[in-house]
């Protein structure tokens, strides 16, 4: 969840604004289209579509990706020429792991840690290193995984490593960080819930998953992110920083040696932990439902979901065929 | 054509079979070159993933826009993806897509129009013929005109269901007076409605032309080969024979006379939002200035700045930005906040005597500073990351000031010291007029008792 306000804006602003954090709309070079300056009359949106093109041959892509395993822990590596190394941590689990009580946990949990600095990166320091080296340094929450993302220039991944590493083993929880973040998640919960579009996926959301763990908002509530305590996230960190629900992929200047000796000393002493248990229960859509929410706006939004195929199946590839097919015809 | 005077560029010179134009410190997988018929052509090699981009960009946007036109550029733009010549009807035109695997998307903003296509590497000659059609004979059929403005009134719509649209409108209507619409790239329902074939014809004869345009081929691509296809494409394509911007000129934004403040009320507002602003310098008439207004808004981002901390860290806000929006004709200078609701009136407070503080030269220190001019150098490269999305950053550039300004502008923002920005504040900040505005609820208006300590003049 984006708990920046102004990611919101951006969807409507004309002018420049400068997000903070490792949202940074930077100055020129985030300029316009992209995050910060958007253009409010962007065409065909919907029928753009957001899948990557599928390159003509795969066989040089898939001889640069190495898989490996470090420990324990599972580790992609693309070796790319480009001057920006981008790591992902991924957290498995998603909203699986906490419950209802305590959603947005994770993602309240994972802000504070990359707020409030380290044993060795102590917070006013942290915040000056990182900003003065260009080091983007965020989180995301989502249903199924959270992720930490770091980039840095091939220059500073050492840095950028040392930093994100020390945050995870030896984080400074701050009281402070905790209450400010609160703060702000509640606030964008509040602005997404005036967004129409953010409050039909939630509406739909509801309508379908109730019953299930997709029940829970990986963002929260306003309720349970307020009861959310420094102490709550202190404990939860070992519960989600554990070898066999992390997934490291590192793209960039890099060798697959030094990822996997930087791996090896900076997350090989960590627990195994537990494999994902997930809800087994599939969602069932058994009749046909209508959900109205009325609201005093220019446009009437709607929504329709109906099952699909289990992903991964022959009959997922098929369904995506007909998705794109209708989405370039059909618009 | 000048040869660079760098080493590399004398590299390029040697593998270039057509003339390149003469920038410094352009990157060296830039090649720049220029038709007889003035379109500029700038081919960028990037061979990390087997994919070409191909952008057109146009000098058009809000700023051409004059009250009849408010909203057309945009209209125009949506246009663009219908029948022409070679694809009589969109149904063909889609089909043509779907053949080539493109991605296609196109936006209009204050100061430039861009449509652009992503495909396969092996399909450029193809997407360079296809955007070629596209921009030179567009039919501006009535029927598909006809159910375009309704869809273009539809985003419209979109966007008038979220409240801070109207914080927006309403604060540029305050910022920009009678040329609201040189700044209003969204419109107004009633000219778009009623836009008609004539129209938008009238906007093709003015502002469609080579020379007013540069063609951005970027990917896994050789510029020469890729130059050689654009000549053979575009080379007949005619220039306007006039020059636009004198047949049709751009007024000035009159500055602000004095402050003034408003509030927006919505009822489907959740959060109260405070927004102020300036009018800031512009590429054309004050260049210097727009560098250290760059490096003044990356401070105020810091996580350590005194502006955060007085604000943010204060438990005062819930976010707050500044910073300046770089443009050819009059670029804002805008401070977003969201406060604290229980503690909004000390949060404006606040605001306003931070930005007074601003104008002593020791608001911001060196290590602020230092810290500042780092941080843009690496956004650069961050920046080149992606190709595809890269392309639009540099007609950004070329469009609202030069692309030499962008291949110099990390050097000057090097350059930039305390001075400057003190200079720069001083000029356009301090005790100059500004349009401060609140959007709020109706509830939130009477907790915040607002209407206490903010007045709507």
């Amino acid at each position: 969840m984006n708990k920046n306000i102004l990611s919101v804006l951006f969807c409507l602003c004309v002018i420049n604004l400068f997000a903070q954090g490792n949202k940074k709309a930077q100055t020129k070079s985030g300029a316009p289209v992209s995050s910060t300056k958007v253009d409010l009359t962007a065409k065909n949106d919907k029928v753009n579509t957001k899948k990557p093109l599928k390159p003509m041959s795969t066989t040089n892509m898939s001889d640069q990706i190495k898989f490996i395993n470090v420990n324990g822990i599972r580790v992609i590596i693309k070796p790319t020429t480009n001057d920006v190394v981008s790591t992902n941590i991924l957290i498995t689990g998603g909203v699986n792991n906490f419950t209802m009580d305590k959603q947005g946990l994770e993602g309240v949990c994972l802000d504070v840690l990359l707020d409030g600095g380290s044993k060795k990166y102590p917070k006013e320091i942290f915040h000056k290193t990182i900003e003065s080296k260009g080091i983007g340094l965020g989180s995301n929450s989502g249903f199924d995984y959270s992720v930490i993302q770091l980039k840095t220039t091939s220059k500073t991944f050492n840095l950028g490593w040392d930093i994100l590493s020390d945050v995870i083993n030896y984080p400074e929880w701050n009281e402070q960080s905790m209450e400010q973040i609160k703060g702000q998640v509640t606030s964008g919960l509040m602005q997404q819930a005036q967004d129409p579009d953010e409050s039909l996926t939630e509406l739909v959301r509801k309508g379908i998953f109730t019953g299930t763990s997709y029940e829970k908002n990986p963002d929260g509530t306003a309720e349970t992110v307020n009861a959310l305590t420094l102490d709550d996230c202190k404990k939860y960190l070992p519960n989600i920083t554990q070898k066999s629900k992390m997934i490291i992929v590192v793209v960039g200047k890099v060798t697959a040696e030094d990822i996997k000796s930087k791996v090896e000393a900076a997350f090989g002493a960590l627990p195994m932990g537990q494999k994902d248990v997930f809800d087994s229960k599939p969602v069932a859509i058994t009749s046909n439902q209508v959900t109205i929410e009325e609201r005093e706006i220019a446009t009437n939004y709607m929504r329709g979901v109906l099952p699909a195929a289990k992903v991964g199946s022959k009959e997922s590839v098929a369904l995506e065929l007909l998705m794109q097919y209708w989405q370039i015809d059909y618009l | 054509m000048t040869i660079l005077n760098t080493q590399g560029a004398a590299k390029q010179a040697e593998k270039s079979a057509f003339p390149l134009m003469k920038i410094n410190n352009l990157p060296s997988n830039f090649y720049l070159t220029k038709l007889d018929n003035g379109l500029e052509v700038l081919a960028i090699e990037d061979a990390n993933v087997p994919l070409a981009t191909i952008e057109i960009v146009v000098r058009n946007g809000a700023f051409v826009q004059t009250p009849d036109l408010e909203g057309l550029a945009h209209l125009y733009e949506h246009m663009f993806f219908k029948a022409n010549k070679d694809y009589p009807s969109q149904e063909a035109f889609l089909d043509r897509i779907n053949e080539l695997g493109i991605v296609f998307n196109g936006t209009t903003s204050n100061e430039r129009v861009n449509y652009f296509v992503t495909l396969n590497k092996s399909k450029t000659k193809e997407g360079l013929e296809f955007i070629n059609s596209a921009i030179r004979y567009p039919k501006f059929l009535q029927e598909e005109m006809k159910k375009e403005n309704v869809v273009v009134a539809g985003e419209f719509q979109r966007n008038e269901s979220n409240p801070v649209f109207f914080l927006l409108r309403d604060m540029d209507k305050k910022l920009w007076g009678d040329q609201f619409p040189r700044k209003n790239s969204i419109g107004r329902y009633e000219v778009i409605l009623n836009a008609t074939p004539e129209i938008m014809q009238s906007i093709k004869d003015r502002y469609y032309y080579p020379n007013n345009s540069m063609l951005v081929i970027a990917g896994d691509i050789k510029h020469n080969e890729v130059f050689e296809n654009v000549k053979n494409i575009y080379g007949s394509w005619a220039p306007s024979g006039f020059s636009i911007f004198e047949k049709y000129p751009i007024p000035e934004f009159a500055p602000l006379k004095e402050s003034s403040n408003f509030i927006t009320e919505n009822a489907i507002s959740q959060v109260p939002i405070v927004m102020k602003s300036f009018h800031g310098p512009d590429t054309r008439r004050d260049i210097a200035s727009t560098y250290p207004a760059d490096v003044w808004s990356n401070m105020l981002g810091q996580k350590n700045s005194k502006f955060q901390k007085a604000l943010l860290e204060a438990g005062l806000v819930y976010q707050v930005s500044g910073g300046y929006q770089t443009e050819k004709y009059t670029g804002p200078i805008q401070f977003l906040m969201v406060p604290n609701p229980q503690k909004m009136q000390e949060a404006m407070k606040v605001l306003d005597e931070e930005i007074k503080k601003m104008e002593s030269p020791d608001y911001f220190t060196d290590e602020e500073i230092q810290s500042a001019k780092d941080m843009i150098e690496v956004d650069d490269v961050y920046g080149k990351e992606k190709t595809s999305s890269y392309v639009h950053l540099v007609t950004y550039w070329w469009a609202s000031a030069t692309l030499d300004y962008y291949s110099n502008y990390t050097d000057n923002i090097k350059k930039v010291t305390k001075q400057d920005i003190a200079a720069f504040i001083k000029k356009y900040i301090t005790n100059k007029p500004s349009v401060t505005g609140v959007l709020v609820s109706p509830q939130m208006r009477t907790m915040t008792k607002l209407d206490t300590y903010f007045k709507a003049n």
